[in-house]
């Protein structure tokens, strides 16, 4: 990837008959740390990628930290400090996801698709008998990812320069293990609400918006968890892929393309070319290629949405928020999984 | 800049929130390069990119040769500093300018 950049508008080009001849999304901020840390210290470079987003700090925080593992050839690191990134990763998904649905979408599935969009909306959702299913573990549900990765990653979410090295103490470590049999049991019925909710409508639900394109992620072949670097996993519209390629491997699979009217650059998948080759990432591309999630709370709920998709691919957007809660509850089942051993609390 | 000076006549208080509006912050990395060499970084010599030329849609807003600080274009009323500037002292700023009174700087009772 040579550029990464966030903010963005949409324009929408009508005909001279006043009908939609193209919709863009325009990425309108160019910011150059692609050029920029050529030259800083490298130790500087995780702390500076951060700064590339706010939602997923986190993340580039992780991708730089490996691809200066790699550049050192350290080979792979130790497993205390595995165990440490995990749970950084896992808390930032889990209070990202929580703050996606509940607090951001959960007002749209509630009153539904027609109703008025206006302020007043958000205070009467709080105010309706049924509203408090889904947004009242929500305040709850978030702050069970926040402290994980604000203990390792200081209280900005901005890892502070070697502040992973200090040991976790039994008094934090079991303070931030509290929540987490709640967050659970929280997590649950939300992957269940989504299916529940949707099934009288399910027409709207999986048409809506749907467009069908090749999804992205990346993939291990032995990974108990969805996050992990070791290659990436194209599938194309209609049915799941076989072939993989490894990181190194995506100069010649994943190319860029340039358009006038975005600071974005354009990926696609080589071999579909330009016009076919762009994929979808995030919680549903995930999924499509996904064949098993190494928790048993998460796979059962995956289960569950194999079903509804009979072997294809589910492109309906709305759909993301059923697969984003199925990976929350995956989060949640990997973050609780790293605490009791008393190895995450080594000094070393 | 056409955007902040808009916003700057429609603004009775203009606040300067994070680092990069009140100094550059990171992006202000930049100011030793070439803004063309920005640009192009990793569009010709990359194989794999196609039609390597740099954006140039009018419905793109042009990056200025240097990154600025908000108080270089217009007034700026208050500066909350930080990368990001911590909830709290957003809180406390936004809840003193509500009940009328001059915000405190961040730390002080």
């Amino acid at each position: 990837v040579t550029r990464v950049e966030g903010h963005g508008k949409v324009t929408i080009l009508l005909d001279d008959q006043h009908r939609v001849h193209q919709v863009r999304l325009h990425i309108v901020e160019f910011r150059g740390f692609e050029r920029f840390i050529q030259g800083r210290p490298y130790w500087e470079v995780p702390v500076m990628v951060q700064r590339l987003c706010g939602i997923c700090p986190v993340s580039h925080h992780l991708a730089a930290s490996k691809a200066l593992d790699r550049w050192w050839a350290c080979g792979r690191c130790p497993a205390d400090r595995r165990r440490v990134r995990r749970l950084m990763h896992y808390g930032q998904i889990l209070q990202s996801h929580a703050l996606h649905f509940f607090h951001l979408s959960s007002p749209d599935l509630l009153f539904g698709f027609d109703s008025d969009p206006g302020p007043q909306r958000g205070r009467r959702a709080g105010r309706l008998p049924g509203a408090r299913a889904p947004r009242r573990p929500a305040a709850q549900v978030r702050p069970g990812g926040h402290p994980h990765h604000r203990r390792q990653a200081g209280p900005r979410h901005r890892l502070d320069p070697g502040r992973r090295e200090q040991a976790v103490t039994p008094a934090e470590r079991d303070e931030l293990a509290a929540p987490l049999p709640d967050v659970l049991a929280w997590a649950q019925p939300a992957c269940g609400w989504w299916p529940s909710s949707t099934r009288p409508t399910a027409r709207s639900t999986t048409t809506s918006a749907r467009v069908p394109s090749a999804c992205c992620r990346w993939w291990r072949p032995t990974a108990r968890s969805i996050c992990t670097t070791a290659g990436c996993a194209p599938a194309t519209p209609t049915a799941r892929s076989s072939s993989t390629a490894s990181s190194r491997g995506l100069p010649t699979r994943i190319h860029e393309n340039v358009r006038s009217w975005s600071y974005m650059k354009f990926p696609f998948i080589a071999a579909l070319g330009p016009e076919r080759g762009w994929y979808k990432v995030g919680p549903l591309a995930r999924h499509a290629e996904l064949r098993r999630i190494g928790t048993p709370l998460a796979e059962a709920a995956r289960q569950e949405l194999v079903a509804r998709r009979a072997g294809g691919v589910v492109h309906a957007p709305l759909a993301y928020h059923w697969a984003r809660m199925i990976e929350l509850l995956h989060a949640a089942e990997v973050i609780a999984s790293c605490w009791p051993t008393p190895r995450c609390s080594a000094t070393s | 800049v056409h955007v902040l000076r808009e916003l700057r006549k429609q603004c009775k208080i203009l606040v300067a929130v994070g680092a990069c509006a009140i100094n550059g912050g990171l992006p202000a990395q930049r100011n030793h390069l070439d803004i063309r060499d920005c640009l192009q970084f990793g569009v010709p010599e990359r194989p794999g990119v196609e039609r390597g030329f740099i954006p140039n849609d009018p419905e793109l807003p042009l990056p200025l040769a240097q990154v600025h600080p908000l108080h270089d274009v217009v007034k700026i009323d208050y500066f909350l500093p930080g990368c990001p500037p911590s909830a709290d002292a957003i809180w406390q700023f936004l809840t003193d300018l509500i009940a009328g009174r001059t915000p405190r700087p961040w730390g002080t009772a």
